[in-house]
């Protein structure tokens, strides 16, 4: 595994962000470099603050102050349309109000950014369920979706809703896919595709993804951030990270090490 | 499929045929029936006018083409707030917006020092303060909401309904406090339970024109809707400035229902079912649903207006009355499905 650290200059970078909610800080000071090319693994322990880092680079909290940047210019230099069209958000529990089918999701998602007050695009439909455009086809054959376009959200099953929402934050090619617990309801065999095409993808769109599961995060991101208490307490490759003893710290649980064919794997207890 | 203005070309086909049937259905209602070859001879342009086509043109089609017109808005808006509060029973009668405009309206019709006002300038006074009643209330049922940190947009609904009360009480008391020897009660009443006026075809003019311009910018708001509707967080990702779109759509629904409100009086359910109906057959997308509400809005209430015409001669019912008799149950029936799910 190549150490992106020394290849690329970050896609995202933040510094010394701070986020206040109800009086209490909920990010004190957070540091965090995101390279393109890479899946970096966001974990740490509950209320450790990785939502809201992630909402405040998604565009979604506003009330942060400290450092955003996106490719080196800062964050709030973006015009709203061209940060949403760059960085997608895949929230950790998502229903729609309204009882849409996967094209429309998908035909939502396509217009991405492309919207502003007044001047919302209301062309229609630029998604046709028979022959959507080829680059199109080939995100929904990745993502198994080809024959559900027609079917309700509502009536899918777990596993073809997260597939159907990672192709809604997809189909615009955002250069950072900013991904909340996006396996965290999923059964394991779904949990292994999921992180299989996020690393698959990653080198068009690089992904920051909380994860809970320690060992996927060891076994599929490049590289892996801890946060605790609102900081960020480390970063770095996963060998490192393990033998630092920061999980432990962090999570306050002892962990075994087993050796397992794709690398070393974490047992608490 | 293909579809122009959004919705499927085999329905935008039959919506506009049924929009000329019902006018031409509505047309016969009245008072005094008449057959379809009266009212298809009215439509021919013959040299010996028919002493009932006077009549026909100076009363009865200007009020068959406003009562279009008030329904087209109430189903228009109707989408529009159902989007806006992400619930499909939010109505602009019963989230206070229809009450607020109900109010700025009795208003204008009572207040003394404000009749002056009236008769100087009556196009405008009525629909200015019906605007801003109806703008006011339904931002003070957002703003409330907001405050009370309610999420779900059942509270949201809650908050309407009291608001809609509160109005409704605020100007029941103007109408026994205000009216006197000078202003006639009956008129504010009738106008309460709501009925089509009959304007001047000048008047219809403009108000058509308000309508079809409210119409077409509405329609730009369709995608911020359809965003909307994924959550707030996942809205403002893509884009969307979320307080400000709420703000703006509120503002454009609200000077819908103030139009409607001012020529049709109070006359609830139209909102909520039409665009319901739209959505069982066009799906949930705004685009096509803003539109196809304004066309089944319009469709029904004139066929609605008239029967309240024709039913009771010489007498007329209250529009409001008849499109409550329609749209109690049909709320309570949407009420039952939804438990039900």
């Amino acid at each position: 595994m190549t150490d992106p650290t020394t290849t690329y200059r970050p896609l995202a970078h933040l510094s010394g962000l701070r986020l206040a909610k109800g009086g209490r800080p909920v990010l004190d000071g957070v540091a965090l470099d995101v390279f393109a090319g890479e899946l970096l693994a966001l974990i740490g322990p509950n209320g450790a603050g990785k939502s809201s880092a992630l909402k405040c680079l998604g565009g979604i909290e506003e009330a942060w102050s400290g450092r955003i940047e996106l490719e080196g210019r800062p964050l709030a230099a973006f015009p709203t349309g061209e940060r949403a069209r760059r960085i997608a958000y895949l929230p950790q529990f998502f229903a729609p109000h309204w009882e849409l089918s996967v094209a429309d999701l998908l035909d939502i998602g396509q217009r991405r950014g492309l919207m502003s007050l007044g001047s919302g695009d209301i062309g229609w439909p630029a998604l046709s369920t028979s022959d959507p455009p080829a680059r199109l086809n080939q995100l929904l054959r990745d993502l198994e979706l080809t024959g559900l376009l027609d079917r309700r959200f509502a009536s899918l099953s777990g596993g073809e809703r997260a597939r159907a929402l990672l192709a809604q934050a997809l189909v615009t090619r955002p250069s950072l896919l900013l991904a909340d617990e996006p396996i965290a309801s999923l059964d394991p065999a779904h949990q292994l595709r999921t992180m299989q095409y996020l690393r698959r993808c990653r080198h068009e769109t690089a992904a920051l993804v909380v994860l809970h599961d320690l060992n996927l995060a060891l076994r599929f991101a490049d590289r892996i951030a801890v946060m605790a208490d609102g900081r960020m307490v480390a970063c770095g490759q996963r060998d490192d990270i393990v033998a630092s003893g920061v999980l432990t710290e962090v999570f306050g649980v002892r962990f075994e090490a087993h050796v397992t064919s794709w690398g070393q794997a974490l047992l608490p207890g | 499929m293909t579809r122009i203005l959004g919705i499927p070309t085999g329905w935008l086909a039959i919506l506009v045929a049924a929009v000329f049937t019902s006018i031409g259905i509505a047309m016969m209602l009245g008072p005094e029936l008449l057959g379809p070859g009266r009212v298809l001879a009215f439509l021919q342009p013959t040299a010996n006018d028919h002493p009932l086509d006077r009549l026909l043109f100076d009363w009865r089609l200007p009020r068959v083409l406003t009562a279009f017109l008030v329904g087209g808005l109430l189903g228009a808006a109707g989408a529009i707030f159902q989007g806006i509060f992400r619930n499909p029973l939010a109505d602009p009668f019963l989230i206070g917006t229809a009450p607020g405009a109900a109010l700025g309206a009795t208003l204008a019709l009572l207040v003394p020092g404000l009749a002056v006002f009236q008769a100087i300038s009556p196009l405008l006074l009525l629909p200015i303060l019906s605007f801003l009643g109806a703008f006011g209330a339904t931002l003070a049922v957002l703003l409330l909401a907001r405050l009370a940190q309610v999420r779900d947009t059942a509270g949201l609904l809650l908050a309407g309904v009291a608001m809609a009360a509160f109005l409704g009480a605020a100007r029941s008391y103007l109408m026994l406090a205000l009216a006197d020897e000078t202003i006639s009660l009956q008129v504010v009443l009738s106008w309460t339970l709501g009925g089509v006026q009959t304007p001047f075809w000048h008047e219809l003019a403009l108000a058509a024109l308000a309508a079809l311009i409210l119409l077409l910018m509405v329609r730009r708001l369709a995608y911020g809707l359809d965003v909307l509707g994924l959550g707030d967080e996942v809205a403002r990702n893509m884009g969307l400035p979320v307080e400000r779109f709420v703000m703006i759509a509120t503002l454009l629904a609200s000077a819908m229902v103030a139009l409607a409100v001012t020529w049709g009086g109070t006359i609830g359910f139209v909102g909520l079912i039409v665009p319901h109906l739209v959505r069982w057959t066009l799906g949930p997308r705004h685009a096509p649903l803003i539109l196809a509400s304004a066309l089944l809005g319009g469709i029904l209430l004139t066929l609605l207006d008239g029967l309240a015409r024709s039913l009771l001669p010489p007498a007329e019912i209250p529009l409001g009355v008849l499109t409550a008799l329609i749209g109690a149950p049909f709320f309570m029936l949407l009420l039952a499905k939804r438990r039900h799910q």
